[in-house]
């Protein structure tokens, strides 16, 4: 679904940026892209702009980007202690790796 | 570039030479704040919104006997973009001579602010980190695991506050240090596993060749390769190792492609970099619940953003701001020009001779008392912008006015220049660089001059108060902003549909928290545009005065003298005699240099309703906009006879009517902006013939506005 179509602090995850270059990496530079936690804050009068937190940053858009924005909602969040510990599994194995 | 702020024995005394180094960091991370807290002294505008640095730079200082070059960048979210401060950021980064990268990242938001931080580190020169705000995040239960940090990353990391000074000597030592070391740490960053694949191979093959490039690690080198860095490639390009290299990368490329999902390399590097971001966020950043700071700013924004509400508290904002600026202003107003009438007649009794009397009294007290009065409205109007602009609530306004500026053609951001211009267009001018479209920036410069900046500000409390009650001159001097803004917006459209025609640029834009305005910042701002007010009055103001009152006093008439010097001999009584000697006056500024000057332009400005005076006055008006109250000053004390009417409003409110006074704000209001405002438009816009442009828009239109004004206002309330 689009983002656009999002209800309010409705928990969701970026699935895909249908933008051209330049918009895209704009986007990507306030780290909205591919996997990015996002949820609607606030929408201005007529959802012409509206307020999203993008994991821990709040940004502003127009409906026409927002409507490029393909986001799926989340339904249970992985336990954030057990991300961790896989994450730093994934780290030593990745440096041993390089290190040979 | 030298450090002009440096002494030089200094540096001899010394021994050492500066440590230069490049702040980077996104926008919004306190990085001016830094910048003062390092070099103990104020030399940097701070404020909370993007875009406050728009040109780099430069700040010099002392510690522990080394000297210190900081070069502040402007505040970028990457430096891959395309915006005017990336390309500045980018450019400075890539081919300048420096010692070191200070990276300044906002504690609170470490996973985005790393976004610009990887990038960074793969311009591979040395790095240090500063963890700023770090005692917001403490506050907001976020502990960050530095040694951690450190070894994924690769670099020093140093946490700081700015805010309370915590850190400061730890990071300039840090700094030292790592500018003496011989030695830069690699880039360590592990990117994802098919990434890692293709630079293991390509690091493999150079390490097989022996190929080292600069100071680079080959792991670099394979890094920089794969990411396609176009110096890289410009500087590897007659190597003979590239005939190899090349199906190997196009080879390792196509792999990438395949994961990614995608060709473009820019693309690829920021899914690469938000990977890394996110996992070092996760590995270092324990933090227990949202953070508060993050929860207040939402509560807030549900009631300043809110549908209904959002704009009428805007509007009330903006309306509170210059009813205060008006009350409160006119406070102080009426001791400051007390003063300046007792001190002036104790002057002019002290002087013998009548030239030099009418030159200091009236020419320079005259002409320097008629701008000082307006200090107090000034420093308040300046207060107001600089909270809209720390507290975070300027980019509230950017996104709540989107919708509204975008039917006239404009971007919601150009709100912050906009706004600025109330303060000054100078620096406005330069603010309109956050705009990446061209179009949208030369728009935005073209209406600019419609906000009335602060200088202007004394020409309306002039003429508001000498021809409207105290009660209604607060609601006018509002009216008068915002008819000024709705006429740019107009003209926004007009500029749009006939000569900017073209594609809108998305709006996309960061809402940074809201942070308590620091009293420190606030303090500076004001002070530091106060004080350059006050340098003006003193030195420009005052000469431009003295040339007033010279070209309004000479040539002096000698058969103008005789025939009144002959009536007033011979009149009876003393009415008689006072009238004479000020039609005398009167007759002596009319024929001089003034006089001619203005009489040259007067049938240009007389459909308006202005007399030669108010002519006069209008023109010296292009040299700074507070000229135009010292000139007013000036011609109007000089042809006074009433002696206890002796402040200038009063004599206006004599010599003119409301429909005048009107036609005339409207006119200032809208032409051409100060003669420092119109260069730095000139550079910004980009010629000679935007100025060209410029002017003849602003003319005409200042010209039609005031003469509707003029008769409307003539029907309604009669010359």
């Amino acid at each position: 679904m689009k983002l656009s179509e999002l209800k309010k602090h409705q928990e969701a995850r970026v699935v895909r940026v249908d933008a051209s270059g330049e918009l895209k990496q704009r986007l990507a530079s306030f780290g909205l892209l591919r996997g990015a936690n996002i949820k609607i804050i606030d929408c201005s009068l007529g959802k012409s702009t509206i307020e999203v937190m993008v994991d821990n940053t709040l940004l502003a858009l127009r409906k026409e980007e927002a409507e490029k924005i393909e986001v799926e909602i989340i339904e249970n969040q992985a336990y954030h202690g057990k991300q961790k510990r896989v994450r730093q599994r994934e780290r030593r194995r990745l440096v041993q790796e390089i290190k040979k | 570039m030298s450090c002009e702020s440096c002494k030089v024995e200094q540096k001899e005394e010394y021994g050492v030479g500066a440590i230069k180094i490049a702040l980077a960091g996104q926008p919004n991370v306190g990085k001016s704040m830094l910048i003062n807290a390092m070099s103990g002294g104020n030399r940097v505008k701070v404020g909370n919104f993007s875009g406050v640095t728009v040109d780099k730079m430069e700040v010099c200082f002392e510690h522990h006997c080394h000297l210190f070059d900081l070069i502040d960048l402007p505040g970028t979210y990457s430096i891959d973009g395309f915006t005017k401060e990336e390309k500045v950021a980018k450019e400075f980064l890539l081919n300048e001579e420096y010692d070191l990268i200070l990276n300044v990242v906002d504690s609170t938001n470490l996973q985005r602010n790393l976004l610009l931080t990887t990038e960074l580190l793969e311009l591979n020169t040395k790095v240090v980190v500063a963890l700023n705000m770090i005692d917001e995040a403490k506050a907001d239960g976020i502990t960050i695991d530095r040694e951690q940090l450190e070894k994924i990353l690769g670099v020093k990391v140093v946490m700081v506050s700015a805010k309370t000074g915590e850190g400061i000597d730890e990071l300039l030592d840090t700094m030292h240090e790592v500018a003496d070391s011989p030695e830069r740490s690699h880039n360590r960053l592990i990117y994802s596993d098919p990434m890692e694949e293709e630079i293991i191979k390509v690091r493999k093959f150079l390490d097989e060749k022996g190929f080292s490039y600069r100071d680079w690690s080959n792991r670099e080198v394979a890094i920089g390769l794969l990411f396609e860095q176009e110096k890289l490639y410009k500087e590897l390009h007659d190597n003979p190792i590239m005939i190899e290299l090349y199906p190997m990368i196009r080879d390792s490329l196509e792999h990438i492609y395949t994961h990614h999902e995608t060709k473009n390399i820019k693309e690829i590097r920021a899914n690469e970099h938000a990977a890394i971001a996110r996992g070092i966020a996760l590995e270092v950043v324990d933090q227990k619940s949202a953070p508060k700071s993050l929860t207040l700013t939402q509560k807030i924004d549900s009631i300043l953003l809110n549908k209904y509400l959002g704009i009428p508290i805007f509007l009330f904002f903006m309306w509170a701001l210059f009813q205060l600026t008006f009350e409160f202003g006119n406070i102080p107003m009426e001791y400051i020009d007390a003063a300046i009438g007792t001190f002036s007649d104790f002057v002019g009794s002290h002087i013998s001779s009548d030239d030099i009397r009418s030159l200091v009294v009236d020419g320079i007290i005259g002409g320097v008392g008629a701008v000082l009065l307006f200090l107090p409205n000034i420093i308040i109007l300046y207060i107001g912008i600089a909270l809209l602009e720390t507290t975070g609530y300027m980019s509230r306004v950017a996104f709540l006015l989107d919708g509204f500026f975008h039917k006239f053609g404009l971007h919601g951001k150009s709100f912050i220049p906009l706004v600025t211009g109330f303060g000054c267009t100078v620096p406005a001018y330069m603010a309109a660089r956050t705009l990446k479209s061209e179009k949208d920036r030369l728009i935005t410069l073209f209406i600019l001059g419609f906000m009335s900046c602060g200088a202007r500000l004394p020409i309306y409390v002039l003429f508001t108060g000498a021809f409207f009650s105290e009660a209604v001159s607060g609601n006018i001097l509002f009216l008068i902003y915002i008819s000024g803004a709705l006429l740019g917006l107009v003209m926004a459209k007009i500029l749009r549909v006939f000569v900017f025609k073209g594609e809108d640029e998305p709006f996309v834009m960061e809402m940074p928290k809201y942070r308590l305005p620091s009293f420190k910042l606030i303090w500076h701002t004001v002070y530091s545009n106060a004080a350059s007010y006050l340098k003006k009055a003193g030195t420009f103001i005052l000469l431009a005065s003295v040339l007033i009152w010279f070209v309004s006093n000479y040539p002096k008439n000698e058969a103008i003298a005789q025939e009144y010097s002959k009536k007033i001999e011979l009149a009876k009584t003393k009415e008689e005699r006072e009238k004479l000697a000020a039609m005398q006056q009167a007759k002596e500024l009319e024929s001089s240099y003034l006089g001619q000057i203005g009489k040259l332009s007067e049938s240009f400005f007389k459909p308006l309703g202005f007399d030669w005076r108010l002519s006069v006055a209008l023109e010296s008006g292009l040299a700074a906009k507070e000229v135009v109250v010292s000139t007013l000053g000036v011609l109007y004390s000089i042809g006074e006879v009433d002696e206890t009417s002796k402040s200038l409003k009063e004599i206006l409110a004599k010599k003119l009517n409301i429909p005048i006074a009107l036609s005339f704000i409207v006119f200032v209001m809208i032409y051409l902006p100060c003669f420092a405002a119109s260069s730095v438009f000139t550079k910004e816009a980009g010629g000679f013939k935007y100025f060209v442009y410029l002017f003849f828009f602003t003319t005409m239109t200042a010209w039609v506005m005031s003469f509707l004004t003029y008769r409307a206002t003539l029907i309604f309330f009669g010359s």
